[in-house]
C-alpha cells in the first residue's frame, strides 16, 4: 500500500480532476494493491484479516462509484455535492491504508515472508 | 498459453466501449470461463479453498453484473456501466496476483498427490480417430440400427398428432440426446465434429427427429427480446457456437468436455471420500501433463467414487 499516500495527494490536487481516465487508473491501482495483500493473506491462512481489508476496500469501492455519480461532467469540481463524495472518497482510501497499516503492525513478521518474491 | 488475467485484459481490450452482450457473446468470455474453472480446481485441490471460494464468489460476480447489463439494455458501454467494470476488474486482479503467484501455491500445497489411480478397464467413449466421410456414414447408419426401436418410438411420438406438447418436448431432448450431433461425435470417437454434420444419414436422421441445426438468421430469429434471468450468459455464449461455423462448434465441443472433466475434478474433490483432495490432486495433475484423456480422467472420478456402472 506504498502508493496509497501518492493516491491521497493526487486525489486532493487539482490535476487529478482534469482527467477521469487518470482518476480510474489510480483508484484501480490503489485496489489492485489491495488485492494483492488480501490474496497474501488467504494464501497464509489469515482469512480474518484479509476479510477486514476486503471490507474497507469494499467501502473505498462504493466511495469511488457515488464519486464517479457525482461529479460526471462537473469540472471544475465546484460542485458541494461532488466536493463531498471525493472527500468521501478520500477518507474510505485513507480507511483502507490505516487497516492495511494496523495489520502490519498486528501479524506475525513470518506472515510476510516471501511476499516480495512472487 | 495466455494467463486469465492477460485473456480478461483482452476481453476488456476488444469490449470495454461496446455492449455487455457482445462481452459475453466473445470468444474470449468462453475462454474466461473454461480457465476459470482450470484456476478454481486447481485451488481446491491443492487445499486453498479460501481462495478457490474467492474466485468463484468473484466469477459468480461478474456474471451476476454481465447479466443484469444485458437484461438492463442500458445502452451503457462496459467500461460506463459501473457495476460491470468493477466485477470484471475485481476477479482479474484476483487472477493475476494468483497467476502470479503460482510457484508459491503449488510450494505451499496442502495437500500431496496419491501415488497409485486405479486403472479403469478400456471401456466407454473410445479415443478419437481420423474417419472417412464413407466410413463414418456407415458407422452412423449402425449406431441408428442398434437403437431402431427407440428411434423409432421417439418417432411415433414426434409424428403423432394426438402427442401432447410436453410429451413431444420430451422426446426431443431424448432425441438429442440420443442422437444429436455432438453426442455420436463423442460416441464413435469422431475427431471433427463437422464430419457429422455432413453425413448424409445423420441429416436424415436430423431432419426426421426435429435435430437441424439453426442458421445464425434463424437462431437471431426466435431468439427471445428478454434474456431468461437464469441463463442470460450461458445463452448468449452458446448462441455463438451455435452457427455453421465447424471449427467454432468443434472448439465448443472439446471446451465442454474439458468444463465436465474439471466438474468431474471438483465434484471428487470437495467430496467426503478417504484421500479425495489427494487422487483429485493426482488426476488434475496428469491432465494438465496430458498424460490422461478427459474420459481417463473421468472414468477414475466414476471409479474413486464408487459410480464406475454409471460411467458412460
Amino acid at each position: 500500500m506504498e502508493n496509497i499516500n501518492a493516491w491521497c495527494a493526487s486525489a486532493r490536487g487539482e490535476d487529478f480532476w482534469r482527467d477521469t481516465v487518470e482518476h480510474r487508473m489510480w483508484a484501480d491501482r490503489l485496489r489492485d494493491d489491495a488485492k494483492g495483500i488480501i490474496i497474501w493473506l488467504e494464501l497464509r491462512g489469515q482469512d480474518d484479516a484479509a476479510a477486514q481489508l476486503d471490507e474497507a476496500m469494499g467501502a473505498f469501492r462504493q466511495a469511488v462509484w457515488s464519486f464517479e455519480e457525482a461529479c460526471r461532467g462537473v469540472y471544475p469540481a465546484d460542485d458541494p455535492g461532488c466536493r463531498d463524495t471525493q472527500d468521501a472518497m478520500i477518507d474510505a482510501a485513507g480507511r483502507a491504508s490505516g487497516v492495511a497499516e494496523d495489520m502490519d503492525s498486528e501479524l506475525p513478521a513470518d506472515v510476510w515472508e516471501g511476499f516480495f518474491d512472487a | 498459453m495466455p494467463d486469465l488475467a492477460d485473456i480478461v485484459q483482452s476481453a476488456l481490450d476488444a469490449h470495454a466501449a461496446g455492449q455487455a452482450v457482445d462481452l459475453a457473446r466473445s470468444e474470449q468470455w468462453l475462454q474466461v470461463r473454461q480457465r476459470y474453472s482450470e484456476l478454481s480446481v486447481n485451488l481446491i485441490v491443492n487445499g486453498h479453498e479460501s481462495l478457490a471460494r474467492r474466485i468463484d464468489r468473484e466469477y459468480q460476480a461478474v456474471r451476476e453484473a454481465l447479466r443484469l447489463s444485458v437484461e438492463s439494455q442500458n445502452g451503457k458501454s462496459v467500461a460506463d456501466d459501473y457495476a460491470l467494470w468493477e466485477a470484471v476488474t475485481e476477479f482479474q486482479f484476483t487472477v493475476g496476483h494468483l497467476e502470479r503467484r503460482h510457484r508459491q501455491l503449488n510450494s505451499m500445497s496442502h495437500v500431496e498427490p496419491v501415488k497409485q489411480l486405479p486403472k479403469p478397464a478400456s471401456q466407454g467413449v473410445p479415443p478419437k480417430r481420423s474417419w472417412t466421410q464413407g466410413e463414418l456414414d456407415d458407422a452412423i447408419r449402425e449406431y441408428k440400427a442398434k437403437r431402431a426401436s427407440s428411434y423409432q418410438g421417439l418417432l411415433s411420438v414426434l409424428d403423432d398428432p394426438k402427442s401432447s406438447p410436453s410429451s413431444k418436448r420430451t422426446a426431443r431432448k431424448q432425441a438429442k440426446e440420443l442422437f444429436g450431433r455432438n453426442v455420436i461425435a463423442r460416441a464413435l470417437g469422431v475427431k471433427s465434429a463437422k464430419m457429422v454434420s455432413q453425413s448424409q444419414p445423420w441429416v436424415a436422421m436430423a431432419k426426421e427427429l426435429g435435430l437441424e441445426r439453426k442458421t445464425g438468421k434463424q437462431a437471431g430469429a426466435d431468439r427471445p427480446t428478454r434474456i431468461g434471468q437464469d441463463i442470460a450468459i450461458e445463452q448468449a455464449s452458446m448462441n455463438a457456437a451455435d452457427t455453421d461455423d465447424h471449427a467454432a462448434a468443434d472448439a465448443a465441443i472439446l471446451r465442454e468436455e474439458r468444463e465436465e472433466t474439471l466438474r468431474q475434478i471438483r465434484k471428487l474433490a470437495e467430496s467426503e471420500l478417504p484421500k479425495a483432495k489427494e487422487s483429485a490432486k493426482a488426476l488434475m495433475d496428469s491432465f494438465d501433463e496430458g498424460e490422461m484423456t478427459d474420459d481417463q480422467v473421468r472414468q477414475n472420478v466414476a471409479i474413486l467414487m464408487g459410480c464406475d456402472d454409471d460411467f458412460e
